[in-house]
């Protein structure tokens, strides 16, 4: 699993507002006859189900789930303008399911669960022959695959029930829900590129800045989902993502790098260019720093998460050990499986996620959406209270003691949807204040014998291994680290930190956290793709933490400046 | 229409000329350039003898479309460095000369991408980034080949070594409109030919493809030479794969190359040649098969006549390509490509001539998509080069980096163009077919092969005749597989038509790299082997029927 606000622009999506949708869904009723890509998915899925019930072996559910992306993007690299593209893809999944839920094509053969469907290319034209055509081809195919896994399921049927003795899918309700189409807001590309290329300009005057990338990313996209079951559901969601990249050499030839983001669900609400700038300057007075800040060894002590690391670090060690998924595979770690009514954190703690929300005070989330894409309603899933589990996040691969989704299977246009997280939120009922949270860092450094504690500030993402055949640690990569003195020496600035550890001896730490809750807004790649996800979370002390250096990379010096010193040479 | 050559100048003689004449990315790169050649040094290492940056600027479009639907329409601009040379050491020995094995360590963080915009500023520093990390690589290993030959004790030209030919500086400027304007117009072509398919429900794979490159290559170098030169290609790809009732395959293509858009054929004609193409199909799976091995003499006819001589001169063991590889000066002696120096021997079959004339640009008022006037090197190839003259060899087909002292930088080694092959004695071919069953009662067959119809690239052979002895009738067969000649058989090419044929595609890495071939329109080959090879698939039930077989 992988939690990064820098990913490939083909993953990045988001909900629309939800008062946009509710307010076109009220207006939209009559238009959805028009909508020819949905009328055909509902023609074809029909056609499809009757005839194969005259087959062999008949499915017992069939899907389709289409994407409709348009992605704009734009990238600039150190003043010059590098990319500029527009690209609009049409994916389509399907999902056959043959046997029954309790037992049927997906079942785990040795604790792996067969794969379902991969997505392919649907034409583009709301062409009603081209589109039935390929749907057919891409049904055809799946068929004929989930057939030999059903086959294999059985061959060890008895054997593998005894071992996986969950229900295969979950029994739900059908959904209908329609979005009209909505109109692209028109893109003034040169204006963007000309501001991408300005905003990147701002890193070409320091010499000892290695590169550095900006992206523009504009997605829109139309989500198509139709079942065997009775659901019908399209909707639309758009977001815009500006990342900044930024690696500064430092005396040593380390390269270290720095990044910011900006996320919101259409240009119009990014900030301003001047709070772009502004963060862009203070990227670079980081960056200064950095160069010369002292290279930190390896360290286990007292340390305060700043917020945005905070969020990191529970999406991390947290929220992947709560996807049901994994709870059902042998080759799972399988953390808080028995965990269900147990103290899993400070009872000062609850946790919940909520995909049915789009901001969090003054923050864009990016984790929200209407209908997962199994086509169940989102909900919001309570999954600490007090310290105390009570449930996972779940699609529609059922546990024992939780045979329902709750609205979180998820995936990548592409894959196929497992359990994922959505919007994350951690909160404290006994908030303290940050100024609080630095003196508890103090007193317990004094207690260790330490001469300083960490302040993790900023992160870019990080990862966890849930796995049995490795060891179930996590990393998170730290790119603003200060050590906080005893002695009232101001904090100073560090490089080449990572904070790796193993989540039950870290929740165990967690001590306080304060009334101050920040955003991390990314995606997270794991089985079923890159999805968008949020993470809120308050700045956390943790008694005792542990790091390791960052891998190095070295970067020589230059021989010769970079010719845009060189202001006298001929550039008319 | 796009507009027509804007501007061409073109001297490829010792020249001076002010960078501010050409437009601003050449200038970009000729003043980085010359910072470099005049600035760069690692300390303790030799500066570099020479330097040259390569550039495509260019629009590529690709168009895909089923049933008469798009499924993709992409528009991109790139801009890319083809090539950032710097060499130490001078023209006989440098950082190339040897290969030996071990890394120096050479870090690529550096590397900055080329911005898509006239950014003077912006070009110069993405070469700036990639000199310095090419150049610390190249001034190590230069030293490291120093220290090599001295530990060798021999003498340089008793080593099979790398050297890198001088050449006259080449000043080519040429300019076209690129911009692509008719993208809606492309799509829409796409998607009616696609369309045709919707006639024939059963065929397996079908679809229409389009790919359009437009742009310019830039190149400079620090023996001054400066090219800018349009490029503009456009593909269509029609493929088609039919499944027997028993599940076997068979496929071929339509496959058309132009310059440019308004020069392919229109949907109207494509879709006849798709309708031609599938009828020729269901009947040869009508066909009867090669029930065996088959052993004797082939009519190529067509297509097949240029595929042939393609493998021969780019592929074979003793190709005329010149190989670039050398012998490793320690360790395990890998056979190099080359099977040693074949200039002056015979190589071919006796008649046969091969030229190379890359600037030839129409054959018989047919355009050569091949034709060029100066490489990628900035070397300037002759009007016409005597490859293989009655079959012995003449010259290797090169580039600047030379592994043979017989070797000779010609502008052929990266791109070759046109192609003209030749026989000395010709006939016609009615001729040929009544050499060839003579030729096959004489070995005692009952029948010969005549293979015709090939589409390049796409690996079927559509069209087999089975030429009997006893009443020289021909009989469609289902497709075999031709096993490749060797170069000895291919001196036993016993004929050859008088009438010559052009047949051009796509060649090489280059996006609009084009080969063309004018060859004889038939010839006769003595021993080929073939097959019933084909590809067999196991019979697919169709559950749901298709939806098009209304």
């Amino acid at each position: 699993m992988y939690f990064a606000s820098v990913v490939n622009s083909l993953f990045m999506r988001l909900q629309l507002p939800l008062f946009v949708c509710i307010l076109i869904s009220t207006l939209s009723y009559g238009q959805e006859k028009k909508d020819i890509l949905l009328s055909t998915l509902q023609e074809e899925l029909a056609r499809e189900m009757t005839a194969l019930e005259k087959a062999n072996q008949p499915p017992y559910y069939l899907d389709y789930r289409v994407t409709d992306t348009n992605i704009i993007s734009i990238g600039a690299s150190s003043g010059s303008l590098v990319r500029s593209s527009h690209d609009r893809n049409r994916y389509l999944v399907t999902r056959i399911r043959i046997g029954s839920r309790q037992f049927d094509n997906t079942h785990p053969i040795n604790g792996n669960r067969m794969n379902e469907g991969w997505g392919v290319s649907l034409p583009l034209d709301d062409e009603p022959d081209a589109l039935h055509y390929a749907l057919w081809r891409a049904t055809e195919n799946e068929y004929r695959r989930v057939i030999e896994n059903y086959k294999s399921a059985q061959a060890s049927k008895s054997e593998e029930k005894t071992k996986t003795p969950e229900d295969d899918f979950s029994q739900e309700q059908p959904n209908t829900y329609y979005e009209e189409p909505t109109v692209l807001p028109s893109v003034d590309k040169t204006l963007w590129e000309k501001k991408m290329k300005d905003f990147s300009s701002y890193f070409i005057f320091d010499t000892d800045l290695i590169r550095s990338d900006l992206s523009l990313q504009i997605i829109h996209e139309r989500k198509y989902f139709v079942s065997s079951e009775g659901s019908s559901q399209v909707q639309n969601s758009s977001f815009v993502y500006i990342n900044i990249s930024s690696s500064i050499r430092s005396d040593d030839g380390d390269m270290i790098p720095l990044h910011r983001s900006f996320f919101a669900p259409s240009l119009e609400q990014l900030p301003k260019d001047e709070v772009i700038i502004d963060e862009i300057k203070s990227m670079l007075i980081v960056l200064k720093g950095l160069k010369t800040a002292p290279l930190a060894n390896p360290y286990s002590g007292p340390a305060i998460l700043d917020a945005r690391a905070a969020g990191v670090f529970f999406h991390e060690i947290f929220g992947h050990r709560l996807e049901g998924h994994r709870l059902k595979s042998e080759q799972d770690g399988q953390t808080f499986k028995t965990k269900v009514g147990q103290s899993v954190l400070p009872s000062v703690f609850n946790v919940y996620f909520d995909p049915t929300v789009n901001r969090f005070e003054n923050h864009h989330l990016n984790g929200s959406y209407r209908y997962d894409d199994e086509g169940v309603k989102a909900q919001r899933v309570s999954v600490v209270e007090k310290g105390i589990l009570k449930t996972f996040l779940m699609s529609r691969a059922p546990l024992l003691s939780f045979s329902k989704s709750n609205g979180h299977g998820r995936a990548a246009y592409g894959s196929s949807p497992v359990s994922r997280q959505s919007n994350l939120f951690v909160e404290t009922i006994k908030p303290r204040t940050s100024s609080d949270l630095r003196q508890m860092l103090i007193k317990e450094c004094k207690k260790q014998g330490k001469e300083y504690g960490y302040l993790f500030k900023d992160v870019i993402g990080g990862f966890t291994l849930t796995g049995r055949m490795i060891p179930n640690a996590f990393n998170i990569f730290p790119t603003e680290v200060y050590r906080v003195y005893t002695n009232g020496k101001p904090d100073e600035l560090v490089r080449g930190v990572d904070l790796i550890g193993t989540p039950l001896a870290m929740f165990a730490e967690i001590s306080a956290a304060d009334n101050n809750r920040g955003v991390f807004t990314g995606f997270c790649g794991a089985e079923s793709g890159f999805v968008p996800v949020s993470a809120v979370a308050p700045s956390l002390f943790v008694r005792r933490i542990e790091t390791q250096k960052k891998p190095k990379s070295t970067i020589e010096n230059p021989l010769l400046p970079p010719p845009a010193s060189n202001r006298n040479t001929n550039n008319n | 229409m796009k507009s027509r050559s804007l501007l061409a100048l073109f001297f490829c003689i010792p020249f001076v000329t002010q960078a501010q004449e050409y437009d601003l990315p050449l200038r970009a790169m000729k003043d980085e350039l010359e910072r470099n050649m005049k600035e760069l040094v690692l300390e303790g290492y030799e500066r570099p003898f020479f330097i040259n940056y390569g550039m495509n600027d260019e629009f590529q479009f690709q168009a895909t479309a089923s049933m008469g639907a798009l499924l993709k329409s992409n528009l991109s601009h790139m801009r890319t460095k083809t090539s950032v040379r710097v060499l130490v050491g001078n023209y006989e020995f440098n950082d190339e000369s040897f290969d030996v094995p071990g890394a120096l360590g050479v870090s690529s963080n550096m590397e900055l991408a080329l911005p898509l915009d006239d950014d003077y500023e912006g070009i110069r520093r993405s070469f700036w980034s990639t000199t310095d990390m090419v150049y610390k690589g190249a001034a190590k290993k230069y030293k490291k080949n120093v220290e090599t030959l001295a530990e060798v004790k021999k003498d340089l030209k008793e080593l099979s070594h790398r050297r890198f030919a001088q050449t006259k500086p080449c000043t080519f400027f040429q300019t076209e409109n690129s911009v692509v304007t008719n993208r809606e117009e492309m799509e829409n072509y796409i998607r009616s030919i696609s369309a045709v398919f919707k006639k024939y429900p059963t065929i397996k794979s079908s679809g229409a493809n389009l790919y359009q490159v437009t742009g310019h290559y830039y190149f400079v170098n620090s023996e001054g030479s400066i090219v800018k030169k349009p490029m503009s290609l456009i593909s269509l790809a029609v493929p088609i794969q039919i499944k027997s009732e028993k599940g076997e395959l068979i496929s071929d293509a339509i496959s058309i190359l132009a310059p440019r858009f308004e020069e392919l054929p229109t949907a109207e004609q494509v879709i006849r040649q798709v309708e031609e193409l599938v009828s020729s199909l269901l009947e040869v799976q009508q066909a009867p098969k090669l029930e065996e091995e088959y052993s004797g003499p082939v009519l190529f006819i067509g297509a097949p006549v240029a595929d042939l001589f393609e493998k021969r001169i780019f592929s074979s063991e003793d190709r005329i390509l010149a190989n670039n590889s050398i012998a490793p000066l320690k360790g395990f002696q890998f056979e190099s490509g080359n099977a040693g120096n074949k200039i002056g021997k015979p190589t071919f079959a006796e008649g046969i001539t091969i030229k190379v004339t890359p600037k030839r640009k129409t054959f018989e008022g047919r355009k050569l998509l091949g034709s060029f006037e100066v490489d990628a090197e900035g070397v300037e190839p002759a009007e016409e080069t005597l490859v293989v003259e009655k079959g012995i060899l003449k010259t290797y087909l090169s580039d600047r980096s030379l592994t043979d002292s017989t070797q000779r930088a010609n502008g052929l080694g990266l791109q070759q163009g046109v192609i003209d092959v030749s026989f000395a004695n010709t006939s016609s071919l009615p001729d040929l077919k009544a050499k060839l069953i003579a030729q096959a009662k004489k070995e005692g067959l009952d029948f010969a092969l005549i293979v015709s119809d090939f589409s390049a690239g796409q690996g079927g052979l559509s069209k087999v005749y089975r030429l009997w002895v006893k009443d020289g009738r021909e009989e469609l067969i289902q497709q075999v597989s031709i096993k490749p000649i060797s170069s000895k058989d291919f001196k036993k090419i016993s004929g050859a038509t008088t009438q010559q044929e052009v047949h051009q595609w796509r060649s090489g890495f280059a996006s609009n790299n084009t080969i063309s071939f004018i060859v004889p329109a038939a010839i006769l080959v003595d021993e080929v082997e073939a097959d019933t090879g084909r590809s067999v698939s196991l019979k697919e039930e169709e559950y749901v029927t298709n939806p098009l077989k209304k």
